[in-house]
């Protein structure tokens, strides 16, 4: 078949779900389809630009190219997943996050703070009501995002887990010096959560920061925190970093740290599952929830300093507990039976 | 409902800052309420009704605006009260109440009197009344013509409601002004009033010799106060009146020159602004409000609902909204015109003859106002307006219009049907 994998990009930002398109393309050429990406530039701001680009969503035109059907639509994320197709699947990785769960977000509300923010917000709900059950059918990344899509539209969609980019390359290594964060630096992955636990650790617990670099700022106010702490010697700021050093942090890490607020899958648990290293993550996080059971395959905390302290310390001090969380979390993965096999007979079925 | 409301607030001095404080208690009964304003102190009593947050035009909390289900503008002539109420809503959405329909007052106080923008404010006349309206407004900044004229031609009320959910009107001759133009919901409510209790005492026994005649409110020339006094100058027997004149008077050293050149300075009397209370004594006091307007901006007038709340009979100008009433409850005046004066003269000989026949208009006035007037209608009302309209996309209508305009570059000059396509659809929008 001859199947369009349509997404949406911020230019010059590229993450989770940047792979996850690509990663879905090489999975259906492996499988002996013809499949591109075509992915809509998204800017969300001033907030009405939102709706232009709802609009030239819905005037594209993805039947054909060049004389030839487009036999399939794969729908990943907002607005993108509006073009109209005939055959069109979405798996979605998550709505405009502003308009629902994060609308009112003290901290990470960022469209109602626009003067013209609620009515936008409306319109997006309106559209996303209509026009999501045009698909023949519907799955999301995670059931957390199918819950969402649920709670605000009323519509049921099934989770389809799909493998992290170059899962078969994760390994386990000695080590267990560091704790290990990878994330792209932004206010809601809440590197800072972390940098204040530090503070209450009673141990000289090491912590390693990698990924790109979302907010500049942030960066440098999460410094200057750490300075203030005085733990900012137990950081280490590795920036981004390719894949294949990504690996080997995993793999040397004591454990992976991951606090994002109410994520919509995210990558590192499967991954740290992979590399059979146990995960720190908060009660509040969202899809990681759905992979790190508290005291079987990582740690669960509040997402309080102190107790976050306190879930290092203990992995810190017991080695064995954090190796045997880790394996655990290696074996419950591969009961998941998650593979690109199993994701292409759910969306090609 | 969580509902945002823009407005004047008391102690301010106009009348909309009235009504709103009529309204709260009851409207508070229908919605979780937010008062927003620019104004450094309020009366105290308004936070039992609702919360009251005070805002910078330049920095408005937009988050906590987002959060109300519902807001409400209040929209009136004066700059100073209306300039940045009316700013708010072209960048949040809402409902407008047309406090007055024709606006020339306040946008040119804006636009040339503070923000001193000639060419924007000819560009918006010229956008909602062409190039003849243009012509119009270049003669009123060249002092041409009065604004209260240009008011008339050119009321530029569009220009209040470009972002507007819907429309509140107060009178039956608004509603079918702009319902003539305008695609946006309108609903006409009639103006309520929860004002003074009825302070009146049977009075002027039979042969009264002075009969108190009464003028109030913000005073400029559309009062009719200059063709009063000289009404009263002309009357034959003005020794029989007396004129109490209330509130703030726009041209204050004119009229006091002409009290004086028409000697009627034992005749009237000027009070200046008064307290609430005060003003309904002098109003239960009096035989006879003179509440003139002409010309009418096109607003139902809080101070008729006053008068009445006192069984006050009144002389009013046949024009507007006043045009409306019934003849059984106020004694019509033709203005303007030679019939201005002969009218006034004609009620004042009747109420002379037969004070018990204007007594009864009063008592009438005073049912009128409690069988029409009730803010307990007016609050259902305008919640179920605001529950009705809150959901509405203007942005639909802007991003149709931006498409349109777009649209017009692709005409090679030998087609026309896209430009007329273009034109058409920015026409309906």
């Amino acid at each position: 078949m001859k199947i369009l994998v349509t997404t949406s990009q911020v230019p010059f930002i590229s993450g989770g779900a940047e792979m996850h398109a690509q990663e879905l393309v090489v999975a259906l050429r492996a499988a002996g389809h013809q499949a591109e990406i075509v992915a809509i530039p998204f800017k969300w701001y001033p907030a009405e630009k939102i709706l232009d680009t709802m609009l030239a969503c819905r005037l594209l035109d993805l039947t054909e190219s060049c004389g030839s059907a487009i036999d399939l639509v794969i729908g990943l994320k907002f607005p993108a997943y509006l073009i109209p197709h005939p055959n069109k699947v979405l798996w979605i990785l998550h709505q405009h996050r502003q308009a629902y769960e994060l609308w009112d977000h003290p901290s990470y509300g960022d469209l109602i703070h626009a003067p013209n923010g609620r009515e936008v917000r409306e319109a997006i709900v309106r559209a996303d009501r209509l026009l999501i059950p045009e698909a023949r059918a519907l799955f999301t990344n995670s059931r957390n995002v199918s819950g969402r899509l649920k709670k605000f539209c009323g519509i049921d969609s099934q989770p389809l887990y799909h493998p992290p980019p170059a899962a078969e390359k994760y390994y386990c290594g000695q080590g267990g010096e560091y704790f290990y964060y990878p994330s792209h630096i932004c206010a809601i992955k809440r590197q800072e959560l972390l940098i204040q636990a530090l503070a209450h650790c009673r141990n000289p617990v090491q912590v390693l920061f990698s990924g790109g670099i979302d907010q500049p700022l942030l960066l440098e106010k999460l410094k200057s925190l750490a300075v203030a702490l005085k733990v900012d010697r137990q950081i280490r700021w590795l920036g981004g970093v390719s894949e294949e050093e990504k690996r080997e942090l995993y793999s040397k890490a004591l454990a992976l740290v991951y606090l994002p607020y109410d994520e919509d899958l995210g990558y590192v648990p499967l991954e740290a599952m992979l590399a059979a290293k146990p995960v720190i993550t908060c009660s509040d996080s969202g899809g990681p929830l759905e992979f790190v059971e508290s005291n079987q395959t990582g740690l669960v905390v509040a997402p309080q300093p102190v107790a976050l302290a306190a879930a290092l310390d203990q992995l810190w001090e017991n080695r064995t507990l954090a190796r045997q969380l880790g394996e655990n979390g290696r074996d419950h993965y591969v009961s998941l039976g998650i593979s690109w096999e199993n994701v292409l007979a759910r969306l090609l079925g | 409902m969580k509902l945002n409301w823009f407005s004047p607030l008391p102690p301010a001095k106009t009348g909309i800052a009235n009504f709103t404080e009529h309204l709260l208690p009851e409207l508070s009964r229908h919605a979780d309420l937010t008062l927003w304003t620019e104004q450094e102190s309020w009366s105290a009593e308004l936070e039992k009704y609702g919360t009251v947050r005070r805002y910078q035009a330049a920095d408005m909390d937009w988050r906590a605006l987002n959060q109300g289900d519902a807001t409400v503008y209040q929209i009136g002539n004066n700059p100073n009260f209306h300039g940045n109420i009316w700013k708010i809503s072209l960048r949040h959405p809402g409902i407008i109440v047309l406090h007055e329909v024709k606006l020339q007052h306040l946008f040119a106080g804006l636009f040339r009197d503070q923000w001193h923008d000639q060419a924007t404010y000819l560009e918006r006349v010229r956008q909602y009344h062409g190039q003849d309206g243009e012509k119009l407004a270049q003669q009123f900044l060249a002092g041409q013509l009065s604004l209260d004229h240009l008011a008339d031609r050119c009321p530029l009320t569009g220009l209040a409601l470009d972002n507007a959910q819907g429309v509140v009107v107060h009178s039956r001759q608004a509603s079918l002004q702009l319902k003539s133009n305008e695609r946006r919901p309108i609903v006409q409510l009639p103006l309520p009033y929860a004002g003074g209790r009825l302070r009146r005492r049977v009075s002027h026994l039979p042969g009264q010799e002075i009969y108190q005649l009464i003028v109030f409110g913000h005073l400029g020339d559309n009062r009719r106060l200059e063709q009063i006094l000289a009404a009263l100058a002309s009357f034959p027997m003005k020794e029989r009146f007396r004129l109490d004149i209330y509130g703030e008077l726009a041209f204050k050293t004119r009229i006091l020159n002409q009290i004086r050149e028409l000697h009627l300075s034992t005749l009237v009397f000027l009070h200046g602004y008064v307290q609430n209370e005060e003003l309904d004594e002098a109003l239960a006091s009096a035989d006879l409000a003179l509440n003139l307007r002409y010309p009418s901006m096109g607003e139902a007038s809080d101070s008729q609902l006053r008068i009445w709340s006192q069984a006050l009979p009144s002389l009013v100008s046949q024009t507007g909204w006043y045009e409306e009433l019934p003849e059984s409850i106020v004694g019509f005046v033709r203005s303007p015109g030679p019939e201005e004066e002969l009218d006034l003269h004609r009620h004042w000989h009747a109420l002379l003859a037969d004070p018990d026949h204007y007594r009864e208009l009063g008592r009438r006035g005073y049912e009128y106002l409690f069988e029409n007037h009730t803010v307990e209608n007016y609050a259902q009302q305008l919640v179920d307006f605001a529950r009705q309209v809150s959901g509405r996309a203007n942005l639909a209508s802007k991003l149709v219009r931006r498409t349109a305009e777009e649209m017009r570059h692709w005409d090679t000059g030998e087609d026309a049907s896209i430009q007329a396509a273009s034109q058409a659809i920015l026409a309906i929008v």
